[in-house]
């Protein structure tokens, strides 16, 4: 136990000093990378807890994030910037004069985006399997569709610009982390344990004195609430946001994350979210144009997907169960892996393997 | 709003709700045989306007022979997606299967936008189809007339198909039950995958006069008319291909009507299916022609 | 008054009725048996009073209180109980996560409480494992708490079904087919079992089952349903010796009488 706590505040302080470093040394793309990274970390953790550990397959992450990113957006863009980029409809009142700080306004869209999870489960949380995928579906579409046709408030297809670029490393990686020890306590109480005998037989859980409606709708409101909460970062790192971008295909990647990670591991979604994330940055280029050194081959726009959706399938079809499947990674299981066993047996004698056997 | 203009918006409304239907029936087809939602339906009506530009505009291949090709390309296309995609996960959770499909989606969309660009094509349109008659001050497309036609020829084909042959019969065997279908000496495979072919067929009939109709194709064109028809399927009660039909009438003319009387609603037409949608899973979940399924406990 | 009374309870699918017209009764400590061939209905009969089906017409009581129309997980919290004809583990989970699952219903804290881990839900937590640790001591299952319950032998399993709804503390105790699968000596054993948790839980027990030794060793009386009626009904001996059951039970399903 002691060395495990030991082993947490080591770790901690190491990504600290990482961040530290990153912030003042590394560019400013590799930094926002890293942003990314830690911005689709929480997205594929606030998922996995809906369909990974509730098992309700919900498609609607990307409406989640868009309530979130519009409700941080226009509670952090300055006054003066509003009334310059709603130029078409002027944006109403008492919206143009509202302006909160950043962690406030992300936390606002947090709140607002579990208020409409709540009232979007309440009835969609009663259809089980692909009804509820088509109806989250379907959700995450109607939302879009209001966005772009609410002028007043949101710009309407013009989107928002302007926003101010307030996502850091501290703050994306903060909430990583909070978001994680937060899901994590969640899954291993009392309550998590419901969410997965729900998972594993609804009729079961519901004979034991689960109250279903009850914890289906716990789990989908955390998750929405993490995922408006992820969406107001993406908003305020890309400093522009429109309906377009919350399509499908951003719940698909977010999809890709945890299953590739395990769905029903948060150690798999993180590590994941990393993975897919780097992915999507490195292979930019079969979009754009590939080098040879000797030749060079014109990219072309839709290769990137074209992978990932490979990808996608080539997981399911031949490891189901993802990088980690259900299981998670922890310190006792990296301290008795056979690798870390062999370095700390060179380094330091037997001591730290002593230790590892507390 | 006249009376002229009120037919022009309902015959208009019949040919969307004809496409609706025709795609519609894929889905309820699929889902019947193995209690799925095929993702990939929208994308291989898709294809199949692809299929018919080439033909048409690059091969410079008479329409009349490119139609009848395209029918049998787009099944197998329907039926390589069953194969690669479905087939191998046939006793995984649903989730996996569920995600498998959403993946081929992608598949398909991102192939088509690295194959053929992502900037929309004009669809070739033959003046046959195009010409315009005058009834009365109402003057309608010929394609107007046609689409419902050719829908209703193909479904009393289909009907015929699946009640009077040996195919159909052993078709609805495997919608009851897999097992005793095979115990009967049913290829459940083989007809899994002829009802891939069926259904993909159908969506390439409804891909050739959607574009007809609307002659503009590009590859994310069969998102939303796939998750309308999706739709379609379930508002008529999932399984059921008479109830495909109906639902698919009632979303396409239902559609058309609202825009028409409601025109500050314009914007929110694709969100229209989705409340439909909704209200239907609710207030009676099985559809208009669905039966009860039971969950055996 | 009867613990259990469900009077003229009706239950149709479509057109096809389930169960008709049945009364049944049960008293405080009884273990009752509800017997009859496939598709008589039995299942159904339980169905309806764990509330997964609303029966058609009739009433079902239960301590004098209605509870036909309830949700499932209310029935469960006014103590009813059941396991089911084809095991429903959670079979991902563990042996003791299976038990723990079913001390949720009780719970005080809420989910921020849980999240936070503050000291009633801390306390609340401590209880419940003490709790469920002890119940699997009983059950012959403390050794394999750590194991998955899909990786149990088979009779095993049946055993932390039966468990994991005692977990919920039940008054009455529903057991679909207890001792299906089982050889005469495994039978035996859960004869004593079944006889065993009644005394120490203090329970009422209904359970359906083709096993007639077990039937006709435990039980204090029998139901016997036929095509959803009820044709009979008395002690082990008179039911044994009714022509019409005979007729119209065994006759049909004459593997019963064998086994």
């Amino acid at each position: 136990m002691r060395r495990n706590t030991i082993l947490t505040a080591i770790a901690l302080l190491l990504l600290i000093g990482f961040l530290a470093f990153a912030d003042n040394f590394f560019d400013l793309y590799l930094v926002r990378i890293l942003n990314l990274c830690a911005i689709y970390a929480i997205l594929g953790l606030s998922m996995n807890l809906i369909n990974g550990f509730t098992g309700l397959f919900s498609l609607g992450h990307a409406g989640f994030m868009a309530v979130g990113a519009y409700v941080t957006a226009l509670l952090t863009i300055p006054p003066d910037v509003k009334k310059q980029i709603f130029y078409m409809t002027p944006i109403m009142s008492p919206l143009d004069v509202m302006n909160l700080p950043f962690p406030l306004a992300l936390l606002v869209g947090g709140l607002l985006t579990a208020f409409v999870a709540y009232l979007i489960g309440a009835p969609a949380l009663k259809l089980k399997g692909d009804y509820l995928a088509i109806a989250t579906l379907g959700f995450g579409e109607i939302i879009r569709v209001i966005f772009t046709n609410t002028q007043s408030i949101t710009n309407g297809a013009l989107g928002l610009k302007g926003i101010p670029n307030t996502t850091n490393l501290w703050w994306s990686f903060g909430t990583a982390l909070f978001t994680l020890v937060v899901i994590a306590s969640l899954i291993r109480s009392s309550y998590g344990r419901a969410l997965m005998a729900i998972r594993e037989d609804e009729v079961a859980a519901e004979s034991m004195g689960i109250h279903l409606a009850k914890h289906k709708n716990l789990s989908f409101i955390i998750g929405a609430f993490f995922a408006g909460i992820g969406g107001g970062l993406l908003g305020n790192l890309l400093g522009t946001i429109d309906p377009k971008m919350f399509t499908f295909t951003l719940t698909f990647n977010i999809l890709l994350i945890i299953v590739l990670g395990g769905m029903g591991s948060l150690s798999g979604s993180v590590i994941s979210a990393f993975v897919v994330t780097i992915a999507n940055e490195w292979l930019r280029f079969l979009d754009e144009q590939i080098n040879l050194g000797f030749m060079v081959i014109q990219g072309k726009v839709g290769t990137r997907m074209v992978v990932f959706s490979v990808l996608l399938m080539v997981v399911v079809l031949f490891y189901r169960n993802g990088l980690m499947g259900n299981r998670e990674l922890t310190w006792d299981q990296l301290c008795n892996s056979k690798i870390w066993r062999g370095l700390s047996a060179r380094k330091r004698g037997t001591a730290i393997a002593e230790g590892g056997e507390k | 709003m006249t009376f002229d203009l009120f037919l022009q918006h309902l015959s208009n409304g019949i040919s969307l709700g004809s496409l609706y239907a025709l795609i519609a029936i894929g889905y309820t087809m699929v889902y019947g045989i193995l209690r799925l939602i095929n993702f990939a339906h929208g994308d291989i009506f898709m294809m199949a306007t692809y299929f018919a530009f080439f033909g048409i505009v690059t091969f410079g291949i008479p329409w009349y022979i490119t139609f009848p090709v395209i029918l049998v390309l787009t099944a197998l296309l329907g039926m390589t997606v069953e194969a690669t995609a479905y087939r191998p996960l046939r006793d995984a959770p649903k989730i996996s299967i569920l995600i498998s499909a959403i993946g081929a989606s992608f598949l398909l969309e991102n192939l088509a936008i690295v194959l053929f660009g992502g900037v929309p094509k004009p669809f070739p349109t033959p003046d046959v189809f195009t010409d315009v008659v005058k009834i009365g001050t109402v003057s309608i497309q010929k394609l107007t007339f046609y689409i419902p036609v050719v829908t209703v020829i193909f479904l009393i084909g289909l009907t015929y198909l699946i009640n009077k042959t040996k195919v159909g019969m052993a078709m609805r065997a495997v919608s009851k039950d897999h097992e005793t279908a095979r115990v009967m000496g049913i290829n459940v495979n083989q007809i899994i995958s002829l009802t891939f072919g069926i259904g993909s067929t159908l969506a390439a009939v409804g891909g050739i006069m959607w574009g007809l109709k609307f002659p503009q194709i590009s590859p994310l064109m069969g998102v939303i008319p796939g998750m309308k028809c999706f739709i379609a399927a379930v508002i008529g009660g999932i399984g059921n291909i008479k109830g495909a039909v109906i639902g698919g009438f009632i979303l396409g003319v239902g559609e058309i009507l609202l825009v028409a009387f409601l025109p500050d609603l314009t914007g929110y037409r694709d969100a229209f299916a989705f409340v439909l949608l909704i209200l239907i899973l609710l207030y009676k979940p099985t559809g208009i022609m669905g039966e009860q399924i039971a969950e055996k406990v | 008054m009867a613990l259990l009374d469900m009077s003229q309870v009706t239950m149709r699918f479509g057109g096809l009725t389930a169960v008709k017209d049945l009364n049944l009764e049960l008293n405080s400590g009884e273990i009752i048996g509800l017997i009859g061939p496939n598709g008589a209905g039995k299942t159904t009969v339980f169905n309806m009073i764990t509330g997964v089906y609303k029966p058609t017409i009739g009433t079902i009581r239960f301590n004098g209180k209605e509870i036909s129309g309830m949700r499932p997980d209310m029935i469960t919290q006014q103590g009813i109980a059941r396991t089911f004809q084809n095991i429903r583990l959670f079979k991902e989970l563990t042996v003791l996560e299976n038990v723990l699952i079913a001390n949720h219903l009780n719970i005080a804290s809420n989910f921020m409480e849980a999240i936070l881990k503050l000291p009633r839900y801390r306390r609340e937590e401590a209880a419940m494992r003490e709790k469920s640790l002890k119940l699997l001591d009983r059950v012959g299952l403390l050794e394999h708490q750590n194991d998955k319950a899909s990786s149990l032998p088979y009779g095993l399993q049946r055993r932390l079904e039966i468990a994991r709804a005692l977990a919920t503390e039940p008054k009455l105790l529903l057991l679909d087919e207890p001792a299906a699968g089982m050889n005469p000596k495994e039978a035996a054993d859960l004869t004593v079992f079944i006889k065993e948790i009644r005394e120490e839980f203090d329970l009422t027990i209904l359970l359906i089952e083709h096993h007639m030794d077990v039937v006709m060793t435990i039980c204090d009386r029998l139901y016997v349903l036929v095509y959803g009626t009820m044709i009979a009904s008395g002690e082990p001996a008179e039911i044994q010796s009714n022509q019409q059951v005979i007729e119209a039970y065994l006759g049909v399903d004459e593997d019963a009488e064998n086994q």
